[in-house]
């Protein structure tokens, strides 16, 4: 029998402080991760890897995050990959403005471990807690 | 024996340590202690308004070596011993908006943290949070641990790298 195949995240962020933070809260095993530093690499590894969930940070060098989300969602191999936007609270009044970039969900920095853990099994369509052992709690 | 929410706060509080650690010691080079100590006020701790000042050798002064959302050159250069938050960061001792601090009266433009960076009992710099991020209403213990962690580990990386900026 084998093993289910684990589930492919890309992250998405030009701070690698905030790329080690969510590897912490999302590594462990139940993850497969991998990363971009800007929406253009974003929009490249997304066409490239097909992950099943993208966590996507707004402000970044080259392309921003909705521009990035934008361009992935309206792709045909990519347009079902739910994004999770990374903002601050001043740049979610443009995420609530601008949802038609199609993300599914956003978390807000400083990012709260539980809660970030919480929206991305919601959004891959786990049970709370039951997708892996990411972060013990 | 602890409760679920403790349990989850001490994750929470040592991916945050463990990440600050990881970032200020994973490098020998000043600009990216710099941009990591940024990156950790901004993206741990929630402000967006920060400076991170040097203390002088001679002890005089505190030198701008990094901000974030601030008007740098009104900040490029403090007195230790005239400016008030200069005074406030070379009495070593952390400020935080709202508690009790002898200096406090004396600061002219509020701010939500002044972080006294100490090395062998001797003030060598000093981080300076003006505001949080607007959703962000105070400091919860987290941050306090990542206050506690970042004056001595950031006073220690700055100075593992005091060579390169003279070089």
């Amino acid at each position: 029998m084998s093993l289910p195949r684990k589930k492919l995240l890309l992250l998405v962020d030009d701070s690698k402080t905030i790329l080690l933070m969510e590897r912490m809260i999302l590594g462990g095993g139940a993850y497969e991760l991998i990363t971009a530093l800007d929406g253009e690499e974003a929009v490249e590894k997304a066409r490239a890897e097909l992950p099943d969930l993208i966590l996507m940070d707004v402000v970044m060098p080259r392309m921003n995050g909705f521009e990035a989300c934008r361009r992935i969602r309206s792709g045909a191999a990519t347009s079902n990959i739910p994004v999770i936007m990374v903002t601050t609270r001043g740049e979610l009044e443009s995420v609530e403005a601008g949802y038609e970039s199609g993300c599914a969900d956003y978390v807000i920095k400083p990012i709260d471990a539980q809660e970030l853990l919480a929206k991305v099994q919601s959004c891959l369509g786990e049970t709370l807690d039951g997708g892996g052992d990411a972060l013990p709690s | 024996m602890l409760s679920h929410p403790e349990v989850a706060r001490w994750n929470v509080a040592l991916v945050n340590l463990y990440v600050a650690i990881h970032q200020l010691h994973g490098t020998l080079v000043r600009a990216e202690v710099v941009e990591a100590l940024t990156e950790i006020v901004v993206g741990l701790i929630g402000s967006e308004m920060l400076a991170v000042f040097e203390r002088s050798d001679d002890g005089a002064c505190f030198r701008l070596i990094g901000s974030f959302g601030i008007d740098a050159y009104e900040y490029r250069e403090l007195s230790a011993s005239d400016d008030p938050l200069g005074r406030l960061l070379a009495s070593g001792v952390r400020y935080v908006d709202g508690e009790p601090h002898a200096l406090a009266d004396e600061l002219e433009t509020p701010i939500a943290a002044a972080l006294p960076l100490r090395l062998d009992g001797r003030v060598t710099g000093g981080i300076v949070l003006f505001s949080l991020l607007a959703h962000k209403r105070g400091f919860d213990d987290v941050d306090y641990d990542l206050f506690d962690l970042l004056t001595t580990h950031a006073a220690i990386a700055l100075r593992c790298t005091a060579g390169e900026v003279s070089a």
